[in-house]
C-alpha cells in the first residue's frame, strides 16, 4: 500500500456504494491496479455481507404480541377526562354544580321535556342569584379540571419527554388560573375539624370540608359545608348549601339554607332573608329562628317553633308548629299538632291518613281555612298501582318512539351506531360523561359574554336535544342487539321500539332505575357525540 | 380513508420490532418502543400517504422513535460527536475487515457484539445493514452529515472487529 491508495473510509464508503461519482470512478481506477486495495475492498465487501446477514436473523421465535386497538388522541383525552370528571363529580362537584343543577335527578329524564323547561327556568333564576360567584367558581374548577388533564397526560405519556410546549402549557394554565378565582372562592379542607374563629371574616364564597366544621366567623359570600358535623355560628351574606350528620345554624343568613341531614338540622338563627330548604331525621326551628320567605321541610320530625314570613311545607311522620307562618301551611303526615301559640296567617292543609291525626290546640290560630284531606296510605305509598302512572309511561314510550323514528329517519347514519368492544363502551361512557358535565358549563361560560350569548343557548339546546335522543339511539343499538337476524336485518322502526320498551322498563326499575337511566343516558350521549365526531372527520376527509 | 390497521399491525409487527431492538441494543425496551410506533402510525394515518409503500413508513416512524429515545437517554451528553472528533477516531491499526465464514452461532455473536456498540455507532449500522437506508437517510434520521454517516460507519465495523476478535480469542 502506498501513499496514493485511497484511505479505508474511502473504502468502505465505496463498499456500500456512498461515494460521490467522480470519486467511486478514481477509486475504482486505482482498485483495478492495485491488488492490496482490491483486497481490502473485497474484506470490506464481504464484511458488509456478514454483517447484514446476521442482522437479518435471530427473530425466528418472535410471537407477535396480541393486536389491541391503539387509542386515539381524542379517546385518551376522553378518557381522562371522564376519569377525571368521575373524581371531581364524587368530589368537590356536587357542591359546585349542584347549584346550577337544583333540581332533583329527575332532570336526567330525557322522556320528560317539562324537566328541562324547568331546569331552564332554575338555571336562569339562579344565575340571576348567584351568577358571579358560581362563574368564578365554575371557572376555577374548569381551569383546575384543565391543569388536571394536563398532568394527567404528561403522566400518561411519561415515556414521551416532556417537551417544551407542554412546560409552556402547564405554567399559562397555572397563570391563567392564579388571579382569577383566587379573590372570590375559599376552599378549606381538613379531615378532623376547620373552625372560623370569632372575628375572622371571610370575603368571599367558603367552601368547607371536614369532619367537623366550625364557622364562628363571618362570610361574605356562601357558604357550602360539608362534614359529619356542621355548626354556623358566624353571619353569612350569602346562601348556606350544607350536608352533613347533623347540622346547626345560629347565625344571620343573608340568603337561602339548603341543608341535607342524616339526623338533625337544627334553626336558632334570628334572620333567614331567603328560604328554607331542609331534610333530614329531624328539622328543628327553634323559637327564636326568623326566616324571611318560605320553608319546605321533610323529614321524620318537623318542629316548627320559630316565624316564617311566608309559606310552609312540610311532610314527615310527624309535624309540630307552634311558631308563626305568614303565608299557608301545607303538610303530609302522620301525625299534625298546631300547638299554642302557634299562629298560621293562611289556610291550613292537613294532608293525612285520618282525622285522628290532626290536633289543634285551644291557643292555635288559624288565619284561614283549615282543610283536611283523607289519603289512603296505598295508593300513595306505591306509585306502581296507579293507573296514570302507566299512561304516562306509555306517552313517554309514544312520545320517544316518534321521535325516534323522524331522528333515525333523517340521519340513517344512526341506525347504525353500535357498540362493539367493551373499550367502545367504556370511550362512549366516557365521552357521554364530559359532555353530559362540561356542555351546560361551558355554555354557561360562553353565555355570560354577551357575544357569546347566542352560542351559548345555542348549545345548551343541542346538548338538551341530545340527551333526549342518547336513550333513543341506545335503545335503536339494543333493539338491534336483540333481534339479531344476519340474514334479513329488521327494520328500524321494529328494533327501536323493542329497544325502547326495554329501556322505560329498565329506567323504571325500582332502586336501580335511576342509575340505570343515568348509565344508559352517558352512554347515549357518548354513541351520539362519537357518531358526530367521525361524520365530521368522514366529511372532512371527503373535502380534502 | 379506511385501513385495516390489525392486518398491518400483523404483517409488520416482526419487522418493527426487529428493527427497534436491534437499534435499541441492549438497553431494551423494545417491544414498549414498537408499541408506540403502531400508536403513532395509528394516529398519522391521515397523513399516511398510500403511494408509498407501508412498510417503508412504518420503519421510518420506528427509527425516529428510537433515535428519539435514545437522544432523550442521551440528554446530558450529545447522542453524536462532531465529525473531527469522530474522523480522529477511527483506527488505523484496526484488525482486516470480518470475512469469515458465518454460521448460527457467529452470526448469534454478531449480534450480540452490534448490540453492546455505543449508541451512535450501533444506529448507522442498524439502519444501514439492516434497514438498507441509504447515506443520505441515515443522515437525516440522525441528524448528522452524510460524510459523518461514512466515519461512524466505518468506526462501527472497526468496534465489531475489535470486540469479535477479543471473543474468538477467549474461546
Amino acid at each position: 500500500m502506498n501513499s496514493t491508495c485511497p484511505s479505508e473510509l474511502t473504502l468502505s464508503m465505496h463498499a456500500d456504494r456512498e461515494l460521490p461519482a467522480d470519486d467511486a470512478v478514481a477509486t475504482e481506477l486505482h482498485v483495478a491496479t492495485c491488488v492490496q486495495c482490491r483486497a481490502r475492498l473485497a474484506g470490506l465487501r464481504s464484511e458488509t455481507s456478514i454483517v447484514a446477514a446476521a442482522l437479518a436473523h435471530g427473530d425466528e421465535v418472535l410471537v407477535v404480541p396480541a393486536y389491541r386497538r391503539p387509542v386515539s388522541r381524542l379517546a385518551m383525552a376522553a378518557t381522562a377526562a371522564g376519569g377525571m370528571f368521575v373524581a371531581v363529580l364524587v368530589g368537590v362537584a356536587p357542591d359546585l354544580i349542584g347549584g346550577l343543577l337544583q333540581g332533583p335527578v329527575g332532570w336526567f329524564n330525557p322522556f320528560d321535556v317539562g324537566t328541562f323547561a324547568n331546569l331552564g327556568v332554575e338555571t336562569a333564576v339562579f344565575l340571576a342569584k348567584h351568577g358571579a360567584e358560581v362563574m368564578t367558581s365554575i371557572a376555577k374548577a374548569a381551569l383546575m379540571a384543565a391543569l388536571t388533564t394536563l398532568v394527567g397526560w404528561v403522566a400518561f405519556a411519561r415515556r414521551r419527554r416532556v417537551r417544551a410546549p407542554v412546560v409552556l402549557a402547564a405554567l399559562l394554565g397555572v397563570l391563567v388560573m392564579q388571579p382569577l378565582p383566587s379573590h372570590a372562592l375559599d376552599i378549606r379542607h381538613d379531615e378532623k375539624g376547620i373552625n372560623i374563629p370569632a372575628g375572622e371574616t371571610i370575603d368571599d364564597t367558603l367552601i368547607v370540608f371536614g369532619e367537623s366544621v366550625e364557622i364562628d366567623g363571618d362570610v361574605a359570600g356562601d357558604v357550602i359545608a360539608v362534614g359529619s358535623r356542621v355548626s354556623i355560628r358566624g353571619r353569612v351574606g350569602g346562601g348556606v348549601f350544607t350536608a352533613a350528620e347533623s347540622v346547626t345554624i345560629d347565625g344571620e343568613v343573608g340568603g337561602s339554607v339548603l341543608g341535607l341531614v342524616s339526623e338533625t338540622l337544627a334553626i336558632t338563627s334570628p334572620r333567614i332573608a331567603g328560604n328554607l330548604y331542609g331534610a333530614g331525621s329531624t328539622i328543628d326551628v327553634d323559637r327564636r329562628a326568623k326566616i324571611d320567605q318560605n320553608a319546605v321541610v321533610a323529614g321524620e320530625r318537623v318542629q316548627l317553633a320559630g316565624s316564617v314570613g311566608r309559606d310552609v311545607l312540610a311532610g314527615a311522620e310527624d309535624v309540630e308548629v307552634s311558631g308563626s307562618i305568614g303565608g299557608q301551611l301545607t303538610a303530609y303526615a302522620e301525625q299534625i299538632a298546631l300547638r299554642a301559640p302557634a299562629h298560621i296567617g293562611g289556610d291550613v292543609n292537613a294532608h293525612v291518613s285520618s282525622a285522628d291525626q290532626l290536633s289543634v290546640a285551644p291557643g292555635a290560630v288559624i288565619g284561614g281555612e283549615l282543610k283536611t284531606t283523607l289519603r289512603t296510605p296505598h295508593e300513595e305509598t306505591n306509585e306502581y298501582r296507579k293507573g296514570d302512572y302507566y299512561l304516562f309511561q306509555l306517552l313517554r314510550f309514544a312520545a320517544a318512539f316518534l321521535t325516534g323514528v323522524i331522528v333515525l329517519a333523517l340521519v340513517p347514519g344512526l341506525q347504525r351506531v353500535a357498540i362493539h368492544r367493551a373499550g367502545d363502551a367504556l370511550l362512549a361512557g366516557g365521552v357521554g360523561l364530559v359532555t353530559l358535565v362540561a356542555t351546560p358549563i361551558i355554555a354557561v361560560l360562553i353565555a355570560i359574554t354577551l357575544i357569546g350569548l347566542p352560542i351559548g343557548l345555542f348549545a345548551l339546546l343541542l346538548w338538551m336535544a341530545g340527551v333526549y335522543l342518547a336513550k333513543v339511539v341506545l335503545a335503536q343499538f339494543i333493539g338491534a342487539r336483540i333481534l339479531q337476524a344476519p340474514a334479513t336485518p329488521r327494520h328500524y322502526t321494529i328494533t327501536l321500539g323493542v329497544g325502547l320498551a326495554l329501556v322505560i322498563v329498565l329506567v323504571n326499575l325500582p332502586f336501580i332505575g335511576g342509575l340505570l337511566n343515568f348509565v344508559m343516558t352517558v352512554l347515549g350521549l357518548g354513541m351520539l357525540v362519537l357518531f358526530g365526531w367521525r361524520l365530521y372527520r368522514g366529511a372532512e376527509a371527503a373535502g380534502d | 380513508m379506511k385501513i385495516e390497521f390489525e392486518a398491518l399491525y400483523r404483517d409488520h409487527y416482526r419487522r418493527v420490532f426487529g428493527l427497534c431492538r436491534r437499534l435499541l441494543g441492549r438497553s431494551g425496551q423494545a417491544e414498549d418502543a414498537a408499541q408506540e410506533v403502531f400508536v403513532r402510525a395509528y394516529r398519522s394515518l391521515d397523513r399516511y400517504d398510500t403511494h408509498q409503500p407501508f412498510a417503508a413508513w412504518i420503519l421510518s416512524i420506528a427509527s425516529n422513535h428510537c433515535v428519539d429515545l435514545l437522544r432523550g437517554r442521551a440528554r446530558e451528553a450529545k447522542l453524536f460527536d462532531d465529525f473531527d472528533t469522530e474522523i480522529d477516531a477511527l483506527d488505523s491499526s484496526a484488525p482486516a475487515a470480518l470475512d469469515t465464514l458465518v454460521d448460527a452461532q457467529r452470526s448469534a455473536e454478531i449480534r450480540g457484539a452490534i448490540a453492546a456498540l455505543p449508541d451512535k455507532y450501533r444506529l448507522p449500522i442498524v439502519l444501514a445493514y439492516y434497514n438498507d437506508a441509504n447515506y443520505d437517510e441515515i443522515a437525516h434520521a440522525l441528524g448528522v452529515t452524510r460524510n459523518h454517516v461514512g466515519v461512524l460507519l466505518l468506526r462501527a465495523k472497526q468496534l465489531l472487529r475489535h470486540s469479535l476478535a477479543a471473543s474468538q480469542e477467549e474461546s
